[in-house]
């Protein structure tokens, strides 16, 4: 059995979705039952970075959806794997050769989504492994600041749909999986620093993330014989 | 004992950029494995490139674009139309030498009384993009509309001439002298361009040789 495009398009929603109830107030019931395999789900800053990862997920998955559709395009024209509906008409505005590729750049906008989503992937998962590294506000900030670029380039695809008078339900998907990202990139900007950010995973006091982050650090205090015992 | 720990920092970043990699290639190598994309270009079996711009067709100038009249889902034995396209340039030699060749091919290819059998639905158009080789300064060179509708008037042309004097669609097929004719299928696929044909061989041969013929 075939899925039509918009079938294969609930697919991408179904993370997206998930990750942004996980990042609303709503998502504390769903982060609390799924604690005890991933604890940092406990807190407001786990349930922000997993929401983000699942919305980024969502946003690489659909992003690469519309490369393999543009390079369909390319190959045999329009067909059932985009599918037209009334103005919903994704194979008019990826299969574009006026709006389908980046300007000057010549990129097609689906890999220009991918190298996005999997750049935000990095950095959110680089700052789930280790949220009191000194580099962390660094990398929320390159997020934010790469999530108000692609806002402006959401704009001008934005323009472009009306410029060609059909909406690609594939591309919106991105844009709203870029706007959520972004959103959760400020989020946790705010958050970094104050109590919600906290230590995380394990319901360690600041001392014994102190200590931890000693010894991470290489050195190992040494003991006498009797404090052994 | 103290020992040196180099890098501690970079764990977390590490693996998280092993993990991206390894999704990214894998929808990259999956992409890579079921497409096969035909890229825009000016070469045999080449998506031609976007032109537009406005044409006149004998009576006003209208809006014209290749690509809204070229239907990619077209296959072989479909009905469509076929686009002979003459890149020339009104003060060109050359240009007018073969103008005087279309009145007998326009007869043979065009309109529903063609002389030249084709298939059912198919039909055969020609489409003259007047560029500029020259400044409009240049001494003996003239541009502008009136001399594209003089230039089809004078060589009893009935086909469409677009006004493409700014170079406006350059960009996109090159920069190549003239005559350069290109022979364009339904599916908006490049069939023939003399730019890569043997020598001798013109676009009325190739037309001959691609466009089949009733049954």
């Amino acid at each position: 059995m075939e899925l039509d495009a918009n079938t294969q398009l609930m697919f991408h929603w179904i993370p997206i979705v998930f990750g942004l109830v996980l990042m609303s107030p709503f998502g504390e019931g769903l982060g609390l039952k799924m604690a005890s395999r991933w604890p940092s789900l406990e807190t407001i800053r786990g349930r922000t970075i997993g929401g983000m990862m699942a919305v980024i997920f969502g946003g690489f998955t659909v992003s690469a959806h519309t490369l393999w559709i543009h390079n369909k395009a390319n190959e045999m024209g329009s067909g059932n794997f985009c599918s037209a509906d009334g103005v919903w008409d994704c194979s008019s505005v990826i299969g574009n050769p006026d709006w389908n590729t980046m300007p000057f750049i010549g990129l097609p906008w689906g890999m220009v989504g991918m190298l996005a989503f999997a750049l935000f992937l990095w950095l959110i998962i680089s700052v789930a492994k280790e949220p009191t590294e000194s580099w962390v506000l660094t990398h929320l900030k390159i997020g934010r600041n790469l999530g108000i670029l692609g806002i402006g380039m959401i704009f001008y695809l934005i323009y472009a749909e009306y410029d060609i008078g059909k909406l690609c339900q594939y591309c919106t998907t991105a844009h709203v999986s870029h706007v959520i990202t972004t959103f959760g990139f400020f989020r946790l900007s705010s958050m970094y620093g104050t109590k919600d950010w906290g230590v995380g995973t394990s319901g360690l006091s600041d001392s014994d993330t102190k200590d931890r982050k000693s010894k991470r650090g290489g050195y190992v205090a040494p003991v006498t014989a009797s404090e052994e015992e | 004992m103290q020992r040196r720990n180099i890098s501690n920092e970079a764990g977390g970043r590490a693996d998280g950029l092993l993990l991206v990699s390894v999704i990214f290639i894998t929808a990259f190598t999956y992409i890579a494995l079921t497409t096969s994309p035909v890229y825009t270009g000016i070469g045999v079996d080449d998506r031609a490139p976007v032109l537009d711009g406005q044409v006149y067709d004998g009576t006003s100038w209208t809006d014209f674009s290749l690509y809204e009249n070229v239907d990619s889902m077209w296959v072989e034995g479909e009905g469509g139309t076929y686009y002979m396209i003459e890149f020339m340039d009104t003060n060109c030699g050359a240009c007018q030498n073969a103008a005087k060749d279309f009145p007998d091919m326009q007869d043979k290819w065009l309109g529903e009384d063609a002389a030249r059998s084709m298939q059912a639905n198919q039909s055969v158009e020609f489409l003259a993009v007047s560029i500029s080789l020259w400044d409009e300064d240049t001494a003996g060179k003239e541009y502008g509309r009136d001399q594209i509708e003089e230039f089809r008037a004078e060589y009893l042309h009935e086909f469409m001439y677009m006004d493409d004097q700014d170079d406006s669609n350059k960009d996109g097929w090159g920069d190549f002298g003239t005559p350069t004719y290109f022979l364009v299928a339904p599916n908006g696929l490049i069939k023939y361009v003399n730019l890569d044909a043997p020598n001798g061989y013109t676009v009325w041969d190739a037309m001959e040789d691609i466009i089949p013929r009733s049954e």
